[in-house]
């Protein structure tokens, strides 16, 4: 680890909610940073940087803190923060942290940052889930879709995602249609230290990237036309790419996973009421399980000049929930699924009409997979002979 | 902060913030219109909206204020309230 610290006192005094989302996007700031730490009650800040940096590279990074804090932190309201469930004292039987032996067993296999591999236990233990998931599908009359992995530049635009969450976007490209380029990439391409050595030049524009959601696929094959039947449900699972730098450090934080949606298309009541149901009947799965748990309102982590006025929006008109699952080695929580309502947004940027003319709604219900998986191993360690016998059985319904 | 005497003089300032933040014409503010029910009201339409509330009338902003401004007869009638008006 670098010894090159730097400790920063914000201008403003960073309040306790926003500790977690401003040192979450410190790491995207500048790429000497390898570590960054908000003290607990928001006075200081500590970088660690990568190599030694002269006085203008320290004035410059302290300039580029105090901007993030200032956009994020000025003004910031309290958020509301409403618990739906709270079980998070439920007795689980496994203390410890399951990653050692799932390394040792060649379970979880680490092959880049934020890229895993994963071994029969834990896929038969994504595969109980997923029949689950299926199973709370089926009640929905949800019907099944496959989405592709890449999604498309143009249509990622159309619904302001760039503007959003541009921190976390991963590019697909391939080189350009020269003869030249292509020769003198097969020649002379190779790995070093921090990546393929090739002349950005080499590459063509962008025209689509690894997905970060698996909704959006479904919104974007509705737009410019009515909603066929006036409402829908669908179900899809698929690889989501979303890019944390530095705070890719664990299982936690995944550049590469999957997530299950089950998605509602239709009028403000059926997708709000189809959510709350999913949510209930999700509870009751939580509850057979024994996990230990809570439901609390959350917002999406939004880059610094969105974050302030989007987290409000939702965290005033109760747009997302998250189930957050307790990691009883650490004693922290960690988000393995959301309960999620965009009103017209998607219906509005990409015009989905309902019969009556207007923008339909939408909501989604998402688990990460992997999150999911390793949540339970940290509550129910690697033996299937001490997990709840529906996820031993490989829940069949 | 100038004060608002009346609450004739409280509309035409609503109605001008009105068309500043959604970039209209005073004409163009449907006295009714809602959030969603409208174009230029959207969600980051609605938070400029509630920031510049705070700014012009130094009303609170607040999680619950954010759900309920969602219309112009709303706003006024929570501007005629914390501002007390005469009607």
């Amino acid at each position: 680890m670098s010894d090159h610290k730097l400790h920063i006192r914000p201008q403003i005094l960073i309040p306790a909610h926003l500790i977690g989302p401003i040192q979450s996007k410190l790491a995207y700031i500048d790429e000497s940073i390898s570590y960054a730490q908000i003290a607990g009650d928001g006075s200081d800040i500590e970088l660690r940087l990568r190599n030694s940096a002269d006085q203008a590279k320290l004035a410059d990074l302290e300039a580029k803190v105090q901007s993030v804090v200032a956009e994020m932190a000025t003004g910031a309201m309290q958020p509301k923060v409403e618990i739906l469930e709270d079980y998070l004292e439920r007795s689980v039987p496994f203390p410890a942290d399951p990653v050692p032996e799932l390394i040792a067993r060649n379970e979880v296999s680490l092959e880049h940052s934020g890229i895993y591999s994963f071994g029969p236990l834990v896929s038969k233990l994504i595969e109980g889930f997923e029949n689950y998931l299926l199973t709370l599908a089926s009640t929905f009359d949800a019907k099944p879709h496959r989405f592709p992995t890449l999604i498309s530049a143009e249509k990622l635009g159309r619904v302001n995602y760039f503007r959003a969450f541009p921190h976390s976007l991963t590019f697909a490209t391939h080189l350009r249609e020269d003869l030249h380029v292509i020769n003198d990439f097969s020649q002379h391409a190779k790995y070093e230290e921090t990546g393929l050595n090739v002349s950005p030049d080499s590459f063509s524009k962008i025209q689509a990237l690894l997905s970060p959601a698996v909704c959006y696929h479904l919104y974007f094959s509705l737009a410019d036309k009515p909603l066929p039947g006036g409402s829908l449900a669908a179900t899809s699972v698929g690889h989501c790419f979303r890019y944390e730098s530095t705070n890719m450090n664990s299982l936690e934080r995944m550049w590469d996973f999957t997530m299950r949606e089950i998605i509602f298309v239709g009028p403000a009541d059926f997708v709000l009421d189809s959510r709350e149901s999913a949510r209930k009947q999700v509870a009751q799965f939580l509850e057979t399980i024994g996990m230990a748990y809570k439901v609390e309102s959350a917002n999406d982590p939004f880059f610094v000049g969105e974050f302030r006025k989007q987290a409000a929006f939702q965290n005033a008109f109760q747009l997302k929930y998250e189930v957050r699952a307790r990691l009883p080695f650490k004693d922290r929580t960690l988000a393995v699924g959301s309960y999620n309502y965009h009103q017209d947004f998607f219906g509005r940027h990409l015009n989905i009409t309902l019969p009556d003319g207007k923008p339909t709604h939408t909501g989604c219900v998402a688990f990460g997979l992997e999150r999911l998986a390793y949540a339970f191993l940290c509550q129910f360690g690697l033996d299937p002979a001490a997990w709840p016998a529906p996820i031993r059985e490989g829940w069949r319904g | 902060m100038s004060p608002i005497s009346s609450d004739e003089q409280l509309f035409n300032d609503l109605q001008s913030l009105l068309a500043e933040v959604f970039k209209v014409e005073v004409s163009q503010i449907d006295p009714s219109a809602q959030l969603g029910e409208w174009p230029a009201w959207d969600s980051m339409a609605h938070m400029d909206l509630m920031v510049a509330l705070e700014e012009r009338f130094g009303v609170e902003i607040n999680a619950d204020t954010i759900s309920q401004l969602i219309s112009v007869p709303a706003i006024l009638e929570h501007l005629r309230t914390n501002l007390n008006v005469r009607s």
